[in-house]
């Protein structure tokens, strides 16, 4: 046991009270003093400094430390009463939107009002004042601020020694501002020397090595419970720590907990406020719906109604409220009637209500009864709400409150501040934020990541204010290096470490060590793996998690194929349900197939594109395409007339149609659209319409000028090398003996396509008219392009069976070409061009 | 050591002439300081004097670097010069005691802390966040969305131009990043200015037409053929040009056909024609477009402006733009803030300074204007103080064009700093690298950096943009005037090496092997490069200094720059395979690759477990790598809209028994990972996907794939940053096959290898061996936008015209720039190198705009360049040296090691007791006492309340010893009434106990201590525990445990007594017992104790 505790016991021993600065240290010290003399110990002759504090503040049980959620309260009101008489905070009213931001400003400032500043005239008015006002609350209500130590009765100081004061900024502040400090007693630890400071290249190599020396004790048998980390870093870098923990397999027990809206059940409110205040955002409301963690009562139902709003196009609430036409089993209707009243109402125990009945109407009846951590946070939080609520009414009847305040946002406010400590998990190496460990003893403690930036620990003055608003030099005091010496007075093996930069950038190590020693690497299975593997050796350890994945791995993507090389990406299978004869082949197929295999496979086997979207697509080029195609078709279909009145009408009724999602069929009949075509948005209806209307009128002038009998979607059949096939063609133009085929295409043209060839030998056999020549034309700039040059028969003959062959055979490979592969649809699903194949 | 000149004696660090003038300086200073030239070093000394002479305080000298890597470079490098001059006491000592306080850091960081202090009176809380770049975009885009829903008149215009994707990121993107939270936009005023521009451009470009009409009628001779030119009329005809010209009828303006014109005698008019007539037309046309469109889109613009504001006032948050002209802003509004920052610094020294914008440069005038001025907005130079400002720079190595950097700027400066008194010194001698590199370097750039002459129609456009601007900005090109060289290193022969692809060099007849695909050009290059470095580390041609004279280069040694990034996966790609150990710095084609396709496929299908494309690919991915028999056995499963049943669920005949297996495990894996979306973290749950599916096994297997390995630490990166899993897969999808360079550094456990990084990257730093690849690739071109948006005239507008004419004016004044920029891109790549440089070009020929083109001729000039060449290999000549997996099973089955174990040595008293009392039997004859009153009974059985009841009466009891307030019980399920008789109750039983014999006789009269907590030893543990009521007798001490038991059995609590009849005697040192209270009848159980002996009291 370290000398210093063998001090502390003796005071025990002698009666003393102590006040150590936390209780973690109050219980350590006294864990370890039963431990060590055998002997029991009250809990009041050593305790925290917080309750030391509140047996100096509480005058008899009268008052009460005030907590964030009553500044945050008190802040509220004041705002929404006295913003104006801020006048030096909040200096231009024109803005309101700011006053809301204030609030969180201002409730954070209040500690810090009877910091000793010297302040500018404007600020000294604005400060007296913030001052009065709570002060007199605190009066009013019962209250004190631990802050405000002017206001102490010191002479209840006397029973009671501080520990280490000089290693805590509460109590140091306390020793320095009270002014007479005749009652008070201190005890502290030498902080002469402070060893040296291991430096590694990064933090990121610092954590492992961390991890890897801890991992070297667990080896020796030291217990998890002996060993612990300080770090300065301690938000920030938790997510590295975790994962350090899991694949490493050293179990951590994080001393300060988490937000529990961090939790499933937390993300629910969370979600209530991200819904409201986006306006039904669908993405928001993918969260809610679609996380599996969330125990739904109807699951089914919620999916539904996400793909059905993302199949009309409803990307957030608008004025004809939508999502109403998407919502079959109602779960829109409730959610939006329980995320509606719970965001806006003023009232508590409507709140309260609204919350649980939401909760009732959402989730399934065990809620989250099966995961003990989940339910716990659920009722954690209901407790929260619910002094949330009693703070708000105790509010209101001392008149703070302004009854028209949404309650919800600053609940949620309220709730991000709260910790959560779990109750599972706690047996592990425990990692504390680098101050919080001040007075416990921990026989191997690794002090991390004390960069110059994050491991200060300075007590500034009136830290709400800005240096220029001081008049003279703000007042600091720097704790750093007494709580550093107090770590390795309370420890066997304290060893401290810093990086030169850390995942956020480049910083300077702590510069208060005499001596920086540059670290050395321990061996490290993750690191090493490919030198373990190329090398054949085996002097590194193995975790349990390398062990898993290999052997999973072995079972599968190491495990070699029996059916088909995976690494030409290929599909080739023989398919004996594929029967040439009774097939019906179109000219895209060829085409599609001609380009890649692979993805004729997924498009008409696998039928990769009737898939149900989960995105909506803000540009549905197939759509607006076809729709195009249907004017026209109506133009010429239904008599004509004048070009620039009817393009005008036509353009009008399919998008119109569209938006009611409905379409024209074949005979131009009105259909309704197959679910997966997304509706069409009203912006996207103004940017159609004048993008294609004078391109239409221009493609159907020159249409005109080219012949007077014109044949629009007209079918053809016919064999080609045997095979049956079929096409739709876009228009004819009939000469008498001859036609000429016409595609319209919306933007581009194709290259290499087999299209025309295949219509001409179809059009020629079924009509017996020869087809002289063949063009595309363009609907985006309206015009006709120079005719294709057709293939000679029996190369098309070649090709077509060639590839027909080829699908009987099941040879579906990916071709491995950037030209093709860009854009590809069936891209995500194709390994061709990963190199991972 | 006492002096500046002290250290300087006794330093190992020799300042130069050129150096010392600079650290020596004490008037307003620019320094332009060339590649190489110990810029950190004349900037930690200056701080170093300015200290030692006590010319100023640690947090007297503001020293401002670009980039936040700097910013902490220079922080240690000054800190450890302080720190190497030792000192007992003095300034020195004093300045490392204060260091903490010293003002190094970036402007933005800068600007950050000045914008704080005054930014509530722009309406933003002064607690703002910075806005990330994810976070503007969803800004943007909220706000674009709401327009269209709350403003579809006003968004009229624009929809019938963009369509709803191309409206976010062609127009309200660029417009976003046009404004700040300052912009105050009035769409009258903005149309107002910009028809006033386009009238001013028009009546520039009217008179310049009629001016080149005369040119062009000068040159005319009678021995044309007037046909030509002017059709049917003649020279009459240009009169008809003036007219069309005056009457602004730029339509019907001749193109002139100059097809015929073959002669030699046309030569003179053709050329007027080409340069200067043509593209004058689309430009006035464009004009008179404009003028005569309406501008209500300018009412869209203004109402996003100023919802963007809005906000961001209402959440707190701001951009790095917002920021800076908020800092600007408040220095210029704030006379307050304004005195303070002048006072607070008396030196400035800003590093890097080519890199800053005007308004950068405003804002440290405003800090340098002399003390006694008081003046508002931006000083003029001569109310500067002259002995503040320290300025270092290259006007060659200026790259930041795209971050609204303008070496105008800096190259302006140095005349207006010189006004004022200051100087303008240079700094020349390159330190880094050898001295025939130097020689390369002076033969190559003045060829590279000579300036091109512009044409009479752009210098039009360069005058008129600067006059728009209110200052030159025409000098954005760099001027190289040579650089000295020190003395070469020993026995080292530095080296240029120029690769070329065959093909450049020599003709390459076509082989007959065409069916054999040949590698793309990036690829191509990466393989000889690996074949390149692996000469450089075996070759001593390749040799670099060391301690000891020479040595053999190592990879170590080795950076590859690069312009695009199209040449950084393929060489990761080759050095993977070759076993070339490198480092990157920032990946480009994470997102391209299948790792990030598979992650985000089984992300999918976790959120969407219908999503049948998913599900495809999972089954072809390494997560299970399902057979081709097996899959296409299973598309009855896709065949519909939806996916028919649940994923991993299908299985059929084709499946081998190990497939079936394989699908079981991945099924059984899906479900726990679903289970835990909500509860796991985004980076949580792929760590679990890639280590436990044995993803991370698969790529360890080969050393091909183990660049994913390192794509994968990215992935994690940005999936640490996003809030759960949905936000990271939103982020997934956007970038999937999508070449992005994502904004994310990485730390790597070992370091070490090549590097590989772009231009901009390497910036700053030096490496023996420099190898600049992919040098005649192309960046991506730009385009012509509709919206206008130009720093310069300072507007926002459309060009609505077809011929985009005014956009090409715009296009074509950054189009220069950014040409001018790339010699210094150029610039920078070379001069990183020390001891060898390579410069690799593939290609069959040089390409316009691409590093080569302005390198090939001057670099083949020098014949001290080694020119090489490479071949085109095509795939299968490489196909074999990809190698196969690489298992080593042995290492796997070996035992894992330890996990460790927790000792726990604490417990409750009352388990432990109740644990193990071996003086309690079990009877099971207890008897019942009494119901409390008022029917609470009923309620606590009704409710299960037993024990909150228990708690109740505890703490009334404690309430009452304590003279607190007693406590209050709430529970909605009970009503009203129920909770009153609950409450009701438990007062009536604290009466009835101070009524009892009980109380009377054993606590009346007594000191106490209530619910006494303490630690005691018990069995090798330390136990917790409580007393309810320690009673502090005269002759002994009494412990009381309240019980409100529905039963007497007072053996079953003997042991949990004694112990707290044991630690009452430890804690106080006086004999004490116990007994139990049953508060429903207010009975004692038997008096105790320690050891459980029963005693009468």
């Amino acid at each position: 046991m370290v000398r210093f505790y063998e001090k502390l016991f003796d005071l025990i021993d002698e009666k003393k009270k102590l006040v150590l600065p936390t209780e973690q240290a109050a219980r350590s010290l006294m864990h370890s003093y039963v431990q060590n003399r055998g002997k029991p110990v009250s809990f009041s002759s050593v305790m925290a400094f917080d309750r030391f504090l509140a047996i100096l503040f509480a005058r008899d049980g009268v008052l009460r430390p005030v907590d964030s959620l009553t500044r945050l309260l008190f802040s509220r009101h004041l705002i929404d009463s006295h913003s104006e008489k801020l006048s030096y905070f909040i200096p231009d009213r024109s803005h309101p939107e700011i006053l809301d931001r204030m609030v969180y400003y201002i409730a954070s400032a209040l500690p810090g009002l009877e910091d000793e500043e010297a302040l500018n005239a404007g600020l000294e008015k604005d400060v007296a004042f913030l001052k009065a006002e709570y002060d007199s609350f605190l009066r009013e209500a019962g209250y004190y601020e631990p802050s405000f130590i002017s206001s102490l009765d010191n002479s209840l100081c006397e029973p009671y020694i501080l520990v280490m004061p000089s290693s805590s900024i509460e109590m140091t502040t306390l020793l320095m501002r009270i002014k007479d400090k005749r009652n008070i007693l201190t005890l502290d630890v030498d902080c002469s020397h402070l060893g040296s400071l291991t430096l590694y290249e990064n933090e990121k190599q610092e954590i492992r090595n961390v991890f890897l020396q801890i991992k070297e004790l667990v080896k020796s048998g030291v217990g998890l419970d002996e060993i612990a980390i300080s770090t300065a870093g301690y938000e920030r870098l938790r997510p590295y720590f975790e994962r350090e923990s899991y694949l490493l397999d050293i179990p951590l027990s994080f001393m300060l907990g988490k937000s529990p809206l961090s939790y499933p059940a937390g993300q629910i409110f969370s979600l209530i406020d991200e819904i409201h205040s986006s306006s039904y955002d669908i993405e928001s409301l993918k969260k809610l719906l679609l996380n599996a963690s969330f125990p739904l009562r109807d699951r089914g139902n919620a999916e539904r109604f996400i793909l059905n709003a993302i199949s009309m196009g409803i990307s957030r609430r608008d004025k004809a409220d939508r999502y109403r036409y998407a919502d079959k089993g109602g779960i829109y209707h409730d959610l939006s009637h329980y995320v509606d009243g719970i965001s806006s109402t003023s009232d508590p125990a409507y709140l309260i209500n609204q919350v649980k009945s939401l909760f009732e109407k959402l989730l399934a009846p065990r809620q989250f009864e099966d995961d003990e951590e989940d339910e716990r946070v659920l009722s954690f939080l209901m407790r929260l709400l619910m002094a949330f609520s009693e703070k708000v009414q105790e509010f209101r009847r001392l008149g703070l409150l302004n009854g028209q305040v949404p309650l919800f946002s600053l609940f949620l406010r309220y709730a991000e501040s709260v910790i959560y400590v779990p109750q599972g998990g706690k047996d592990g190496v425990r990692i504390y934020p680098l101050s919080e460990a001040t007075g416990v003893y921990v026989p191997h403690h690794f002090v991390i990541t004390l960069n110059e930036d994050e491991a200060r620990k300075i007590k500034r003055g009136s830290s709400y204010l800005s240096d220029y608003e001081l008049v003279k030099e703000r007042s600091e005091t720097d704790i750093t290096e007494n709580l550093l010496a107090s770590y390795l007075a309370l420890s066997d093996d304290a060893r401290f470490s810093s990086s030169t930069s850390t995942y956020n950038g480049y910083t300077l190590p702590l510069t208060l060590f005499e001596n920086v020693l540059k670290a050395e690497f321990l061996p490290d299975s993750y690191t090493d793996e490919h030198i373990i593997l190329k090398e054949k050796s085996i002097d590194y350890d193995l975790y349990p998690l390398q062990k898993l994945g290999h052997l999973n791995s072995i079972d599968g993507s190491l495990s070699v194929k029996h059916d088909s090389e995976d690494m030409a990406g290929s599909l080739r299978v023989t398919w004996p349900e594929y029967d040439k004869s009774r097939h019906m082949f179109s000219s895209s197929q060829i085409d599609k197939y001609s380009r890649c295999p692979f993805l004729y496979a997924s498009d008409s086997i696998f039928r990769i594109s009737d898939s149900r979207s989960y995105e909506i697509d803000s540009y549905p080029a197939l759509e607006i395409g076809s729709r195009l195609h249907k004017v026209i078709e109506l133009y010429f279909k239904k008599g004509g007339g004048d070009v620039e009145e009817m393009v005008d009408k036509y353009l009008n009724l399919v998008l119109d149609l569209w938006q009611k999602r409905k379409s024209l069929d074949r005979n131009l009949d009105v259909r309704g659209l197959s679910s997966d075509v997304i509706a069409l948005s009203d912006e996207m209806r103004d940017y159609v319409y004048s993008k294609y209307r004078d391109s239409l009128i221009l493609l159907i002038s020159t249409l005109l000028e080219k012949g007077t009998s014109f044949c629009l979607e007209e079918d053809v059949k016919g064999e080609i090398a045997g095979l049956a096939f079929v096409g739709f063609l876009d228009c004819v133009i009939n000469h008498g003996e001859s036609v000429e085929m016409i595609d319209f295409k919306t933007s581009y043209v194709p290259k290499d396509s087999v299209q025309f060839d295949i219509y001409r030998m179809l059009y020629e056999k079924d009509k017996g008219k020869t087809v002289t020549q063949a063009s595309y034309a363009t609907i985006k700039d309206g015009k006709v392009k120079r005719p294709v040059k057709f293939m000679e028969e029996d190369e098309l003959e070649t090709l077509v069976s060639a590839v027909a062959d080829s699908i009987a055979g099941g040879d579906f490979h990916g071709v491995n070409s950037a030209a093709k592969c860009q854009n590809c649809q069936a891209r995500g699903i194709c390994r061709r061009r990963y190199f991972v194949r | 050591m006492r002096t500046f000149s002290d250290f300087l004696a006794v330093s190992k660090r020799k300042l130069s002439a050129e150096q010392l003038a600079a650290v020596e300086s004490d008037v307003a200073t620019v320094v332009s300081a060339g590649a190489g030239s110990g810029k950190t070093t004349v900037l930690s000394c200056r701080f170093l004097r300015l200290i030692m002479e006590e010319k100023a305080k640690v947090d007297e000298i503001l020293t401002l670097t670009f980039t936040k890597k700097a910013a902490s470079e220079m922080y240690e490098r000054i800190y450890s010069l302080l720190k190497s001059v030792s000192e007992d006491e003095g300034p020195v000592k004093e300045a490392l005691a204060s260091f903490s306080s010293a003002s190094i850091s970036t402007l933005d960081s800068f600007s950050n802390e000045i914008a704080r202090t005054d930014s509530a009176r722009y309406g933003i809380s002064r607690d703002f966040d910075i806005l990330d770049q994810d976070g503007e975009e969803r800004l943007i885009k909220k706000a674009v969305s709401t327009l269209y829903e709350s403003e579809k008149e006003v968004m009229l215009p624009l929809s019938r131009i963009f369509n709803p994707d191309s409206i976010y990121s062609d127009l309200f993107l660029p417009v976003s990043s046009n404004v700040t939270i300052l912009t105050e936009f009035d769409p009258e005023t903005e149309s107002n200015i910009f028809i006033s521009f386009l009238n001013r451009i028009e009546k520039i470009y009217l008179d310049y037409a009629f001016s080149v009409l005369d040119e062009i009628e000068s040159y005319k001779t009678s021995a044309m053929e007037d046909s030509i030119f002017f059709k049917k009329d003649g020279v009459e005809a240009i009169y008809r040009i003036r007219d069309y010209l005056a009457s602004r009828e730029y339509e019907k303006l001749p193109r002139f056909n100059l097809n015929q014109a073959r002669a030699k005698i046309y030569s003179d008019i053709k050329a007027v024609i080409n340069e200067k007539w043509r593209p004058l037309l689309p430009l006035l046309i464009s004009i008179k477009e404009n003028l005569a469109l309406d501008q209500r889109y300018m009412r869209a613009f203004s109402a996003f402006i100023a919802l963007l504001s809005s906000e961001k006032r209402r959440m707190g948050v701001l951009t790095f733009s917002d920021v800076s002209a908020l800092a600007l802003r408040i220095l210029s509004d704030n006379s307050l803030v304004r005195a303070y920052y002048k006072r607070k610094f008396r030196y400035i020294m800003i590093d890097e300074f080519q890199d800053n914008s005007s308004a950068q440069k405003d804002l440290l005038y405003i800090l340098s204007e002399k003390e006694c001025v008081s003046g508002t907005g931006v000083p003029k130079a001569e109310d500067l103080d002259n002995t503040k400002l320290f300025f270092v720079g290259d006007d060659k190595q200026s790259i930041y064009a795209f971050r609204n950097a303008d070496v105008s700027v800096f190259n302006n400066l140095k005349n207006e700093i010189v006004s004022i008194g200051g100087k303008h010194l240079s700094m020349r001698t390159n330190y880094r690298s050898e001295p025939a590199l130097i020689d390369h370097f002076n033969r190559v750039f003045p060829h590279v950096m000579r300036r091109e002459e512009i044409s009479p129609y752009e210098r039009i456009q360069e005058d008129f943009f600067s006059s728009s601007a209110g200052r030159d900005l025409s000098c954005f090109e760099a001027d190289f005037d040579g650089v000295l060289s020190r003395e070469p290193s020993f026995g080292v022969s530095a080296s240029v090496t120029y690769a070329l692809s065959e093909e450049m060099v020599d003709e390459i007849e076509e082989g007959d092997d065409s069916d054999d695909e040949l590698l793309a050009e990036a690829e191509n290059e990466a393989e000889y490069i690996a074949t390149l470095v692996m000469e450089i580390v075996q070759d001593d041609a390749f040799a670099i200094p060391s301690d000891s004279g020479k040595r053999k280069a190592s990879y170590d040694d080795i950076a590859i720059l690069y312009r695009t990034s199209k040449s950084q996966m393929p060489l990761e790609k080759v050095f993977r395979r070759e076993g070339i150990p490198y480092t990157v710095i920032q990946s480009n084609s994470i997102t391209v690759e299948a790792l990030s396709a598979d992650i985000a496929s089984f992300l999918s299908l976790l959120v969407f477990p219908s999503d049948k494309k998913s599900y495809l690919a999972i089954l072809r991915s390494p997560f299970i790598r399902l057979g081709d028999e097996a899959i296409m056995s299973i598309r009855d499963a896709f065949s519909s809209e939806e996916l028919i049943g649940e994923p991993f669920s299908h299985s059929s005949s084709a499946f081998t028994e190990a497939e079936l297996e394989r699908m079981k495990r991945l099924r059984s894996f899906y479900l726990s990972l679903r289970a835990d979306m909500g509860r796991l973290s985004a980076e949580k749950i792929i760590d679990r996907l890639y280590y436990e599916s044995g993803y991370s096994s698969y790529i360890e297997s080969k050393m091909s794939l183990s660049s994913y390995k390192e794509h994968y630490e990215y992935l994690w990166e940005i999936a640490r940053r996003a809030e759960n899993i949905f936000d990271f897969l939103s982020y997934l999808k956007a970038h999937l096959d999508k070449p992005d360079r994502l904004d994310v550094d990485l730390l790597r456990i070992r370091m070490g290898g090549i590097k590989l990084m772009n231009i901009h990257k390497s910036k700053g730093l030096e490496f023996p061996i420099v190898i600049l690849a992919g040098a005649n690739s192309k960046p991506k071109g730009g385009d012509y936008s509709r919206l206008i948006h130009s720093r310069y005239p300072g507007f926002l507008a459309l060009d609505q015209s077809r011929e985009k004419g005014i956009s090409k004016l715009f296009y074509d004044f950054e189009r220069r720039r950014l040409e001018a920029e790339a010699k210094r891109l150029l610039y920078v790549a070379l001069t990183r190198a020390e001891s060898h440089l390579v410069v690799i070009a593939s290609g069959d020929k040089i390409r316009k705009g691409s590093l080569a083109s302005l390198y090939d001729m001057p670099a083949r000039e020098d014949e001290r360049v080694n020119i090489r060449t490479f071949r085109r290999l095509s795939e299968s000549q490489i196909d074999s040296k990809w190698e196969s997996a690489n298992t080593f099973d042995a290492f796997y089955t070996k035992e894992s090691v330890v996990r460790g174990t927790y000792k726990d040595d604490k417990a409750g008293v009352k388990d432990l007791a109740h644990d193990n009392d071996e003086n309690y039997y079990d009877t099971g004859n207890y008897r019942k006492l009494p119901d409390f009153g008022n029917g609470v009974d009923e309620l606590l059985a009704k409710h299960s309340l037993y024990s909150d009841f228990g708690t109740l009466l505890h703490s009334a009891l404690e309430a009452h010893f304590n003279k607190i307030s007693a406590p209050y019980y709430e529970n909605e399920n009970l009503g009203e009434e129920g909770e009153r008789k609950i409450n009701d109750e438990a007062r009536n039983v604290l009466e009835r106990f101070l009524l009892s014999d009980f109380y009377k006789k054993h606590v009346l009269g007594n000191e106490t201590l209530s619910e006494e907590r303490f630690y005691m030893p018990y069995e090798g543990k330390v136990a917790e525990g409580s007393i309810d009521l320690l009673v502090l007798g005269n002759d002994y001490n009494l412990v009381v445990d309240y019980k409100s038991d529905r039963e007497m059995n007072p053996d079953f609590h003997k042991g949990q007594i004694c112990a707290y009849i044991k630690a009452g005697e430890g804690m106080l040192g006086k004999k004490c017992y116990g007994v139990l209270l049953y508060l429903r009848s207010m009975e004692s159980g038997p008096f105790w104790d320690s050891e459980g002996k029963v005693i009468e009291l």
